[in-house]
C-alpha cells in the first residue's frame, strides 16, 4: 500500500482546493512582511544611527553629557529592537545576529563573566568589527552595551579606562552592522523569499509555512514576555521579587519593552491586510481583540518604572495584572489555534 | 547559509521516492528485527506492523523508562560505593574510582532525560538531581576568575562548606549541619535562584573534580583527593566537605529510588501517564522526543555555549564529560523512536515502537525519520570521537569545533521537524498533556 502513498501525496499537493488556499497563506504572509515586517526592520536600522554616530567621536569627549545623549541614543536603538525582538526567522538567524544583538535572559551570568575576561585582557586587536564577531555573543550585543553606560559609576570607569570605551565603540557599530544589514536583507532578499515560499529547494517548504512562522512570533513571544519579562521577576511575592532579573533594569526601560513588544505582536497580528488573524476562525478574533486591548490598557496603566513598582504593594499588584492579562491573550490565541488544523510545533521555550 | 534549506521537504521526498528508485521504500521495509540482536515477543509483533497500537507502545515506553530509571539507581548505588570508599580512605585511586563511577552513573541517567518533558511528575522532580548551570560558589571554594557579583544571585559565593552561619541580602542561613535535609530544603534553590544548586550529580561532580580552571584548553577540574582528608586537609574545612558530599549522595540515590518507585504500576508517573489515555500516552513520548532535541540538546546545551564561547556552560563542566552526556541524551531520543533500551549489564528491553507504526501506516515520513535519526548519531559520533572536550571545541577561532557542533545542531533540528510531521500525521497536534502545558507549549 506504502508504494503507492507517495503517488496520493502529490496528488493531494496539486489538487485545486489546495492551490487556492496556498494563494491565501501567500497573500496574508506578503501583506504582512511589506506592510508591518519590513517597516519595523528598516525603523530599526534608522534608530540605531544615532547611537553608532555618537558613540563614534564619544572616547575623544567622555564627558556626562556625552554619556547622556548616547544614553538616549541607546534608548531609541532599543525601542527599535523591541518591536522586531518577537521574528525568530528569517535573517536574523544569520550569523548569530539575533543572539549578537541581545543575550538575554542570562541565568548563569554567562555575559558579566565573559565582559571581566574582556576587560581584564584589554586587548584592542579583538574590539575590529571582524574580530569582535568572533567574540562571545555575552560582549556584543545591547545587555553588554547597557552595563557600560548605565551602571552607577559608568563614567568615571569610561574615563578612566580607555578600553572600555572602546568597547562602547564597538558594540554601537556592530548594533548599527546588524541592524542595517538586517533591513537590508528583509528588504532586498527574505521578501522575495517569502513570496517564493512555494518554489521546491528554498527556506520555506511552502507558504503555510511562512504564516505559521508568523502566527508563532505572536503565540510565542506572548508566552516568552509573560514568563522572562513578568514572572521571573514577580516570582511569589513582592517581598521575593527580582528586580534585576528584569529585562534592562539597568535602563530603567523594563516595562517600556513590553510596551513596545505588545503593540508590536498586534500589528503583526492584525495591522495588515489581509490580517494574519484571517488565518485564525472569525468568531475567535473578538476574545483576541479584547485580550490585547486589555494588555495594552494594563501596561498602559502600569509604573513606567518597574523598579519603583516592585517597591511597593500597588505597582508590584499592577504588574501581576499585566501579568495576568498577559496570560489571558495567550490563552485567547491558544484557543484559536487549537481549532484549526495548524500545529505550531516545538520552541526554544522547551527544556531548561 | 542563507540558501541553505531549513527544513526537510515533503514534496521533495515524495517526488524523490517516487522518480528515484524507491530507495525510501527499502528503509521503510527494514524489519526492526535487524537492528534488535535478541528479537523479544514484542518485536515479532513488529514484523506485523499494522497489529501496532498506541496502548501497545505506550506499555513499552513504560517498560523502557522502568528499565531505564532502574539502571540510574543501580549505577547511582554504585556510585555511593565509591563516595564512601573515597571517604573512608582518601586517595588518588579511590578520589579517580568516585570519578568514574560518576561518569558511569551518567550514562543511564541520560537515557533517561527524554522521560522528563511530558511527563510532569518528573519534570518536577528533575531539578533535585540534574540542575545546571550551577554557581558553584555557593557550595565551597573557587577561584578569583569566577567572579565576585551575579544580576541573578546574591549567594553566588556564600561558601556554605566554609561558613556556617550565612547571612546574605537579608535572608540569614544557618548552616551548622549540612544535612541531606538542610541541602535539599533550604540550599536547593535558595532565593528562588534556580543556579543555587545544593544536591544532584553536578554538585557531586562539583566535590569529586572541583571548578575546571583550563577555561577553553584541555583540562578538567582537578581537585586533590586531600580535600576529603582529614590529616592532611587541603582547601580547609575538609569535615564539612565530607559531611557536604555524604549528605548530597545520600540525597542522590534517595531521588533515583524515589524516581524508580514512581514509574511502578501505582506510581505517581505511571499513574499519571495512564491517566492521559493511549493517545494522550503516544503525545508524551514525542514531546519527550521533540524537546530534548530542539529546545534542550541543541538549544541550551549544544549552540549556547558556543554562541558565549563560554566553559562554565557546559553541562559538565568540572568533569569534562560534556560529550558523552550529549551523546547519552541522544541515544534516549534514539531508544524511543526504536523502542528499544540496552541495559548496563546487556540485556535488551524492547518491543512495540513507534518506529514500526510508522512503518505501517506513513512510510514516507518514517524513512525520512529513520534517515534524520542516523544523520544525527553520525553527528553525535563525530563529535565523541574527534578527541577534544567540550569546552576546547567551543573556544572562539576553533573552526573544527564550531564545524562539529554546528553539524549535530542541524542535525537535531532536522530531526525536531520529522518529529513534528509524526505529530500531524499521528493527528495528536491538539492532545493535551495533563499535568503539562500542550505539545505547542511544553513546560517551561
Amino acid at each position: 500500500m506504502f508504494r503507492h502513498a507517495p503517488l496520493l501525496l502529490l496528488t493531494w499537493l496539486f489538487s485545486p482546493a489546495l492551490l487556492a488556499q496556498n494563494q491565501q497563506w501567500k497573500e496574508v504572509n506578503l501583506a504582512i512582511t511589506d506592510g508591518v515586517i519590513v517597516p519595523a526592520y528598516e525603523r530599526f536600522a534608522l534608530a540605531t544611527v544615532p547611537l553608532t554616530t555618537d558613540a563614534a567621536g564619544f572616547c575623544a569627549a567622555v564627558t556626562q553629557d556625552n554619556l547622556a545623549k548616547l544614553q538616549q541614543d541607546f534608548q531609541q536603538a532599543m525601542d527599535g529592537w523591541q518591536g522586531v525582538q518577537h521574528i525568530q526567522f528569517g535573517p536574523i538567524t544569520y550569523f548569530n545576529w539575533n543572539y549578537r544583538l541581545q543575550f538575554w535572559p542570562d541565568d548563569n551570568n554567562a555575559g558579566t563573566r565573559q565582559m571581566d575576561t574582556l576587560l581584564a585582557a584589554a586587548d584592542p586587536a579583538v574590539l575590529a568589527p571582524a574580530a569582535f564577531a568572533q567574540q562571545s555573543v555575552g560582549v556584543q550585543g545591547f545587555q553588554a552595551l547597557e552595563r557600560l553606560l548605565f551602571s552607577n559609576d559608568s563614567l568615571a570607569a569610561l574615563q578612566k579606562t580607555p578600553f572600555r570605551c572602546q568597547l562602547v565603540q564597538a558594540i554601537a557599530h556592530n548594533l548599527g552592522d546588524i541592524s542595517t544589514g538586517l533591513a537590508k536583507r528583509w528588504h532586498d532578499e527574505f521578501r522575495t523569499t517569502v513570496a517564493n515560499a512555494d518554489q521546491r529547494g528554498g527556506y520555506f517548504e511552502n507558504s503555510r509555512d511562512v504564516t505559521l512562522d508568523y502566527l508563532k512570533a505572536v503565540v510565542e513571544s506572548v508566552r516568552r514576555i509573560q514568563r522572562q519579562k513578568l514572572e521571573a521577576v514577580l516570582a511569589d511575592s513582592q517581598a521575593a521579587a527580582h528586580e534585576r532579573k528584569a529585562e534592562s533594569w539597568r535602563s530603567d526601560r523594563s516595562v517600556r519593552n513590553l510596551r513596545v513588544n505588545v503593540a508590536a505582536f498586534a500589528a503583526l497580528f492584525s495591522q495588515s491586510k489581509p490580517a494574519l488573524s484571517s488565518v485564525l476562525p472569525a468568531a475567535d478574533i473578538p476574545a483576541i481583540t479584547a485580550a490585547f486591548d486589555k494588555v495594552e490598557k494594563s501596561l498602559a496603566a502600569a509604573p513606567d518604572s518597574m523598579t519603583t513598582a516592585l517597591k511597593s504593594p500597588q505597582g508590584y499588584a499592577a504588574l501581576k495584572q499585566s501579568r495576568d492579562d498577559i496570560n489571558a491573550l495567550y490563552e485567547a490565541l491558544e484557543v484559536a489555534v487549537k481549532h484549526t488544523d495548524l500545529y505550531l510545533g516545538f520552541n526554544s521555550l522547551d527544556g531548561d | 547559509m542563507t540558501t541553505m534549506p531549513r527544513l526537510s521537504f515533503c514534496i521533495a521526498f515524495a517526488l524523490a521516492a517516487l522518480l528515484g528508485g524507491c530507495q525510501s521504500a527499502e528503509v521503510a521495509e527494514r524489519p526492526a528485527a535487524v537492528r534488535s540482536p535478541s528479537p523479544s515477543p514484542a518485536v515479532k509483533a513488529a514484523d506485523q506492523p499494522q497489529k501496532i497500537s498506541a496502548v501497545a507502545i505506550v506499555a513499552n515506553y513504560v517498560a523502557i523508562a522502568q528499565a531505564t530509571y532502574g539502571d540510574a539507581l543501580l549505577t547511582g548505588r554504585q556510585l555511593e560505593t565509591a563516595v564512601n570508599a573515597l571517604l573512608a580512605h582518601p586517595s588518588v585511586q579511590t578520589l579517580e574510582a568516585a570519578r568514574s563511577a560518576w561518569r558511569a552513573a551518567r550514562i543511564p541517567y541520560l537515557q533517561s532525560e527524554v522521560f522528563r518533558f511530558g511527563n510532569a511528575v518528573v519534570d518536577e522532580w528533575e531539578p533535585r538531581v540534574n540542575s545546571w548551570p550551577l554557581d558553584e560558589g555557593l557550595i565551597d571554594y573557587v577561584a578569583a576568575s569566577y567572579g565576585t557579583e551575579s544580576d541573578n544571585n546574591n549567594f553566588f559565593t556564600a561558601n556554605v562548606i566554609a561558613n556556617p552561619l550565612i547571612d546574605i541580602g537579608g535572608i540569614s542561613v544557618d548552616a551548622g549541619n549540612l544535612s541531606p535535609q538542610f541541602l535539599a530544603e533550604t540550599l536547593q534553590n535558595i532565593d528562588g535562584v534556580d543556579a543555587n544548586v545544593a544536591t544532584g550529580y553536578h554538585a557531586i561532580e562539583f566535590l569529586l573534580w572541583g571548578q575546571d580552571l583550563h577555561g577553553t584548553t584541555p583540562g578538567a577540574g582537578e581537585r586533590p583527593y586531600t580535600d576529603y582528608d582529614l590529616a592532611k586537609c587541603t582547601h580547609k574545612n575538609c569535615d564539612r566537605r565530607r559531611t557536604y558530599l555524604a549528605s548530597a549522595m545520600h540525597l542522590l540515590v534517595s531521588d533515583l529510588e524515589e524516581m524508580v518507585q514512581s514509574w511502578q504500576n501505582g506510581g505517581r508517573a505511571y499513574g499519571a501517564l495512564m491517566d492521559k489515555g493511549d493517545n494522550g500516552g503516544l503525545a508524551t513520548l514525542l514531546a519527550g522526543m521533540g524537546s530534548l532535541a530542539y529546545g534542550e540538546l541543541a538549544g541550551e546545551r549544544l549552540r549556547l555555549a558556543l554562541l558565549l564561547h563560554d566553559p562554565e556552560e557546559e553541562q559538565d563542566c568540572f568533569s569534562d564529560n560534556t560529550l558523552w552526556s550529549h551523546y547519552y541524551d541522544n541515544r534516549g531520543i534514539r531508544n524511543l523512536w526504536q523502542g528499544r533500551y540496552v541495559r548496563v549489564n546487556g540485556d535488551v528491553v524492547s518491543g512495540a515502537s513507534l518506529e514500526a507504526l510508522l512503518r505501517a501506516n506513513a512510510p514516507e515520513v518514517h524513512a525520512e525519520m529513520n534517515a534524520k535519526v542516523e544523520t544525527t548519531d553520525l553527528a553525535m559520533e563525530a563529535l565523541v570521537k574527534q578527541g577534544s572536550p567540550y569546552d576546547v571545541l567551543i573556544a572562539p577561532g576553533n573552526s573544527v569545533g564550531e564545524t562539529l557542533i554546528n553539524n549535530t545542531v542541524q542535525a537535531l533540528m532536522e530531526e525536531t521537524h520529522s518529529i513534528e510531521k509524526i505529530i500531524s500525521v499521528l493527528g495528536l497536534q491538539n492532545v493535551s498533556i495533563k499535568g503539562s502545558d500542550s505539545l505547542t507549549t511544553p513546560a517551561k
